[in-house]
C-alpha cells in the first residue's frame, strides 16, 4: 500500500485547538477537540484490502431491529434528498470508494473499487473495479455500471432531478477503460479531498446499467432496485417496516455478520421512535429527542451519543426587500442573537450546538478560540450589542422596526426559537416581528416567492466541505440561498476556493468569505444540528461518535450482535 | 313494507348526494390549499434544485397541471371503476393501504363502541335510579371528566404510563386480527379503550337522560302498579324504549370515532387508517387525502342509514310518519 499527498496539510482542527484553554472554549460549544478529516492518499492500492469490524472475533447471526424513519418518498435514492431514503435502502448498495465505518466515517477507504489514482495535476481518476463482484439479480458488475450510476448523477437526463449533481460540476467525462477500471476527467481541477468526498456520498450507491436503461433512467417506482450491498430487500410493508436479508454472496468474505435487519419506521424525535428503543421492541434507534437519549443513558446496557449533523438552522432576511437588503441591518440582527441561550431554549427538542457560517467543527471554519474574540460570539454581548444599535442607527432604524413577517416552519424547535428570537429583538433592538407558522410546503412556496421578512427553518448539505454548501447556500441563484443574497465578492472568491488544490492557499480564500459573511450576513446562523442515536450495548460494529452527518454510514455491514 | 323499502330508498337517495356533495367540496378544497407536494415528493433540499422546467413536468405527470374539472371528472370515474388511485409517491395503491390499514381502525371503533356501552349504560342506570346520590355524582364527574379530557392526551399518558413503569409498548407494526391476534389485541385495545371511555360519556349522560324522562311515563307507572318488580320494569319496559336516542347517537359516534382516530392512532403510533390520514395531511399526499375523506364520508352515511333504518324497524311510528 502506497499513500501520497498532493500538499502539506499545515492548519487543521487538530493543530489549533491542541491545548486546555482550546479544549475547555470547544466543549462549551459542543465541540470536540480531536475532531480532524483524514487526507485522501493520490494512490491507494488495496488489492487485499477487506474490511472487518473494529472489535475482535465478531459473531455472526441474528437480526438487527433498527428504528429511523422510513418513509420513502419513493425508491430513487439518487433522487432523494431525505434519511427516509436512504437510511433503510443504504445497506442495499455499495459505492465506488466509501467512508470507513470505523473510525465514524473519518477516511476514505476502497470499497467496490479496490484501488485509485489521481493524476498529480487533480484532473484524473482511475479506479481500478474488483473481479467477481455480483448484483442482487446476478449480473456481474463492471466499469460500464459505475460509468451508467455517476453519468446520471453527474448530468441526469431529462425529467431526471438529482441533488448531488452540483458536486460533480467539474467531472466533464466519465470512461469505461475496460471491464474493470473507470476514469473520470475533470475539466478544471478540484481538492482531490473534494471529488472523492462526493463520490464517496452514501447517496452515490451503484447500481445496474441495465436497471436504468430498463426503466427509462428514472427508478422512483422500482421497489427493489438491485444493488451489490450487503443487504438484500426481502419484505416491505409501506411506512412500517422493511425486511432485509444478508447477501450470501457478498464480495467482503466475512461480512455482514448479521442475518438481517428489520427497519422500523419512526418520524424523527417521535415517541414511537423512542419508546420502541426503551421498549425493546427495538434494538437500535436514530433521531431520538433527546429525553429518550437521557432515559437511554440512565438505563443499564443501553447506550445514546449524539454527533454533528450535516444541518445548519438559521433565519433567513429577505435580502430583496427594505429594511433587510441593508447589509447594515443585517449585521445588527446578526449580532442581536444570543446563540447558547437559543441551543438551551431547544434542549428538550433536539440537541444543538453554536456556529457561524461553517461548520464549527470542521477544519474550514474559523478556530473556536479566534471565534469567540469576535463579536457577536462573545461572553459578554454588550460590545456585540452596541454596535449593533450603532449599525441600526447608522441605517435609519434607530426607533426600531415594526412589522417585520416572522415565517416559521411547523416545527417545535423552530417555534420555541421563533418566541426567543422575537423577544431577544425586541428587546435589545426595538424590532418587532409577527410570527407566521406555515407548514413546510407553504414555506417554501412562500420563500420562492419573496412573501417573508425572516423566514426561519434549516438546510442540509452532503459533504463538509466548502464548495458544496457555499455554492448551494451561500451563491447568488443558489438553490438555497432562500435569503436570495448576493455579494460580488463572495461570488469572485467562490471559483477560487472550488478550483484551489492547496489547502493552505484555500483556507486563506475560504477564511475571506466567512469574514465578508460576517459583515454582509447571508442568513443569521442560529446553531448547528447534532444527532441523537440510541442502542442496547450488544449492539457492536459500529462507531457513531464523530459521524458528520447520517448520509455516509448506512452500510451496516459492520454491525454484530453480542448476545 | 313498501313504507319501509320507500323509506330506505330516501335515506339512501339523500346519503347519496351528500357523499356527492362531499367529494366537490374536498376536491376543492384538496387543490386550494396552499403549499407545493413536490416538497413532499423530493424532500426540501431536492426540491429546492428543481428548475422551474422539471417541477412542471412533475406537476403534470401527476396530472396536477390539468383543469379542475378534468381532474375531478377523472377521479371520480376512477372511484365508480373501482380504482382510488394511487399515492403519488408511494408504491401502494390506496385501495391497498385501505385493505391492510382499514381493518385495525374498524377494531378500533368496534371496540370503542361496544366499551362505550359497556361503561355507558350501567353509569346511566346508577345516575338516574339513584339520581344525586353518591354514586350519581361520582360516576357524573367522571363521564365528565372524559368528555373534557383530549383522546389523544389520554392516549399518550398510557403509552408513556407502560413505557416508564413496565417497559411496554405495543409491537410496531400492524398484525392480522387471524394471523397474530395477540399481537393484534395489543395495537388495538389501547385506542380502542380510550376512544370508547370518551364516547362512553356521552353515553351516559345521554341514557341517563333518556330514562331519567322513560321511567316517568304513564306506561312505566301501569307496569309498576301491576306488581312487577322494579328490576323488570326497568328491563324490560324502561331501557328498550330509552335505548332509542342512544342507539342513535351511538351510530353518530361511530363515524366521529374514524375522526377521532387521527390523533389517538397517532399517539399510539398504530398503524390504522387515521395514522395514514396523518401521514398524508402532513405530506400533503391530495390522493389518500381526498380518498380518505372520502371514504370516511361514506362510512359516515353509511352509518346513519343504518342507524335510522334500525330505529325505524324499533319504533313503527317513525317509518309510519
Amino acid at each position: 500500500m502506497s499513500k501520497s499527498s498532493l500538499r502539506n496539510n499545515g492548519v487543521s482542527r487538530r493543530d489549533v485547538l491542541r491545548g486546555g484553554t482550546a479544549a475547555a472554549l470547544a466543549a462549551a460549544y459542543g465541540l470536540r477537540p480531536d475532531w480532524a478529516v483524514a487526507a485522501v492518499p493520490l494512490e491507494f492500492d488495496g488489492k487485499t484490502f477487506q474490511l472487518a469490524a473494529p472489535e475482535p472475533n465478531p459473531k455472526r447471526g441474528g437480526v438487527l431491529k433498527y428504528g429511523i424513519t422510513s418513509r420513502l418518498p419513493h425508491f430513487d435514492f439518487h433522487q432523494s434528498g431525505t434519511i427516509n431514503s436512504l437510511g433503510s435502502q443504504g445497506c442495499m448498495y455499495d459505492n465506488l470508494v466509501r467512508r470507513d465505518p470505523r473510525d465514524s466515517g473519518k477516511t476514505i477507504i476502497p470499497d467496490l473499487a479496490h484501488s485509485w489514482k489521481i493524476s498529480s495535476d487533480g484532473t484524473t481518476y482511475t479506479f481500478f473495479l474488483r473481479e467477481g463482484v455480483h448484483f442482487h439479480d446476478g449480473a456481474e458488475l463492471t466499469a460500464d455500471d459505475i460509468k451508467a450510476t455517476f453519468d446520471r448523477i453527474a448530468k441526469p437526463p431529462q425529467g431526471i432531478s438529482i441533488p448531488r449533481s452540483v458536486l460533480f460540476a467539474a467531472v466533464e467525462s466519465i470512461t469505461a477503460k475496460d471491464k474493470l477500471t473507470v476514469e473520470f476527467k475533470l475539466a478544471t481541477p478540484r481538492p482531490p479531498e473534494f471529488i472523492m468526498s462526493a463520490i464517496a456520498s452514501g447517496w452515490n450507491g451503484i447500481v445496474r446499467k441495465k436497471t436504468l436503461e430498463d426503466n427509462g433512467f428514472n427508478l422512483r417506482r422500482v421497489s427493489d432496485i438491485p444493488g451489490t450491498g450487503p443487504f438484500k430487500s426481502k419484505r416491505r410493508v409501506e411506512n412500517e417496516l422493511w425486511v432485509m436479508e444478508r447477501n450470501g454472496d457478498y464480495w467482503n468474505k466475512g461480512l455482514p455478520y448479521l442475518d438481517g435487519i428489520e427497519f422500523y419506521h419512526g418520524l424523527p424525535f417521535s415517541p414511537e421512535l423512542g419508546s420502541g428503543v426503551l421498549s425493546g421492541r427495538t434494538d437500535y434507534a436514530r433521531i431520538v429527542d433527546p429525553i429518550t437519549a437521557n432515559k437511554a443513558k440512565q438505563t443499564p446496557g443501553m447506550s445514546s451519543l449524539n454527533f454533528y449533523q450535516s444541518v445548519i438552522q438559521g433565519v433567513w432576511p429577505n435580502t430583496q426587500k427594505k429594511p433587510f437588503d441593508d447589509p447594515r441591518v443585517r449585521r445588527a440582527v446578526h449580532l442581536a442573537f444570543d446563540r447558547p441561550v437559543l441551543v438551551d431554549v431547544v434542549k428538550d427538542v433536539a440537541p444543538m450546538m453554536v456556529g457561524g457560517f461553517l461548520y464549527p467543527f470542521s477544519e474550514f471554519a474559523t478556530p473556536i478560540e479566534e471565534l469567540r474574540k469576535k463579536v457577536g460570539y462573545q461572553d459578554d454581548p454588550t460590545a456585540a450589542l452596541n454596535e449593533a444599535q450603532s449599525l441600526l442607527k447608522a441605517a435609519g432604524y434607530a426607533d426600531g422596526i415594526k412589522d417585520v413577517d416572522f415565517m416559521i416552519r411547523d416545527l417545535p424547535s423552530f417555534k420555541l426559537w421563533a418566541q426567543a428570537i422575537q423577544a431577544m429583538l425586541q428587546q435589545t433592538l426595538k424590532i418587532e416581528t409577527k410570527l407566521r407558522s406555515v407548514v413546510e410546503s407553504v414555506w417554501f412556496d412562500d420563500v420562492a416567492n419573496g412573501n417573508y421578512g425572516f423566514a426561519i427553518g434549516a438546510v442540509v448539505s452532503t459533504l463538509l466541505d466548502p464548495s458544496d454548501y457555499f455554492n448551494a447556500w451561500y451563491k447568488k441563484g443558489g438553490p438555497q440561498n432562500y435569503a436570495n443574497w448576493d455579494n460580488p465578492k463572495f461570488n469572485a472568491l467562490l471559483p477560487k476556493i472550488d478550483g484551489e488544490i492547496d489547502p493552505k492557499k484555500r483556507l486563506v480564500f475560504i477564511r475571506e468569505a466567512e469574514a465578508i459573511m460576517e459583515q454582509d450576513p447571508p442568513v443569521f446562523p442560529i446553531c448547528w444540528e447534532k444527532i441523537n442515536d440510541v442502542w442496547y450495548n450488544y449492539v457492536k460494529g459500529h462507531n457513531p461518535k464523530d459521524y458528520f452527518g447520517i448520509y455516509d454510514v448506512v452500510r451496516f455491514d459492520t454491525f454484530w450482535l453480542d448476545k | 313494507m313498501v313504507g319501509m323499502f320507500t323509506y330506505i330508498a330516501r335515506r339512501l337517495s339523500f346519503g347519496f348526494l351528500t357523499i356527492a356533495g362531499v367529494s366537490v367540496v374536498v376536491f376543492v378544497i384538496m387543490r386550494v390549499l396552499p403549499g407545493d407536494p413536490l416538497i413532499a415528493i423530493f424532500g426540501p433540499d431536492g426540491f429546492t434544485k428543481l428548475s422551474e422546467a422539471e417541477r412542471a413536468n412533475y406537476m403534470s405527470d401527476l396530472g396536477l397541471s390539468d383543469p379542475l374539472w378534468q381532474q375531478y371528472l377523472r377521479w371520480i370515474g376512477d372511484i365508480l371503476r373501482g380504482d382510488l388511485g394511487r399515492s403519488f409517491f408511494r408504491s401502494e395503491s390506496v385501495g391497498e393501504m385501505i385493505a391492510r390499514r382499514g381493518p385495525l381502525t374498524a377494531e378500533i371503533a368496534l371496540i370503542s363502541v361496544v366499551v362505550s356501552w359497556l361503561v355507558g349504560i350501567p353509569v346511566a342506570l346508577i345516575s338516574a335510579l339513584k339520581p344525586n346520590s353518591i354514586w350519581d355524582n361520582i360516576v357524573r364527574f367522571f363521564s365528565v371528566l372524559f368528555l373534557a379530557v383530549p383522546g389523544f392526551w389520554f392516549g399518550m399518558l398510557i403509552v408513556l404510563g407502560l413505557l416508564f413503569s413496565l417497559s411496554y409498548r405495543a409491537p410496531l407494526t400492524g398484525a392480522s386480527l387471524f394471523t397474530d391476534p395477540w399481537s393484534n389485541l395489543q395495537i388495538v385495545i389501547g385506542p380502542g379503550i380510550v376512544l370508547g371511555l370518551g364516547q362512553a360519556a356521552y353515553i351516559a349522560r345521554m341514557a341517563r337522560s333518556s330514562l331519567l324522562e322513560v321511567i316517568r311515563e304513564d306506561y312505566v307507572r301501569t307496569a309498576r302498579a301491576k306488581g312487577l318488580p322494579a328490576k323488570l320494569v326497568i328491563a324490560m319496559h324502561a331501557l328498550p324504549n330509552a335505548l332509542l336516542p342512544v342507539i342513535t347517537l351511538s351510530g353518530i359516534l361511530l363515524g366521529f370515532v374514524l375522526a377521532g382516530s387521527i390523533p389517538v392512532e397517532r399517539a399510539f403510533g398504530t398503524p390504522g387508517l387515521g395514522y395514514a390520514m396523518f401521514t398524508a395531511v402532513s405530506e400533503r399526499d391530495i390522493f389518500v387525502m381526498q380518498n380518505l375523506v372520502l371514504l370516511y364520508s361514506c362510512v359516515f352515511v353509511f352509518l346513519n342509514v343504518l342507524v335510522d333504518v334500525v330505529i325505524a324497524w324499533l319504533d313503527p311510528r317513525i317509518r309510519y310518519q
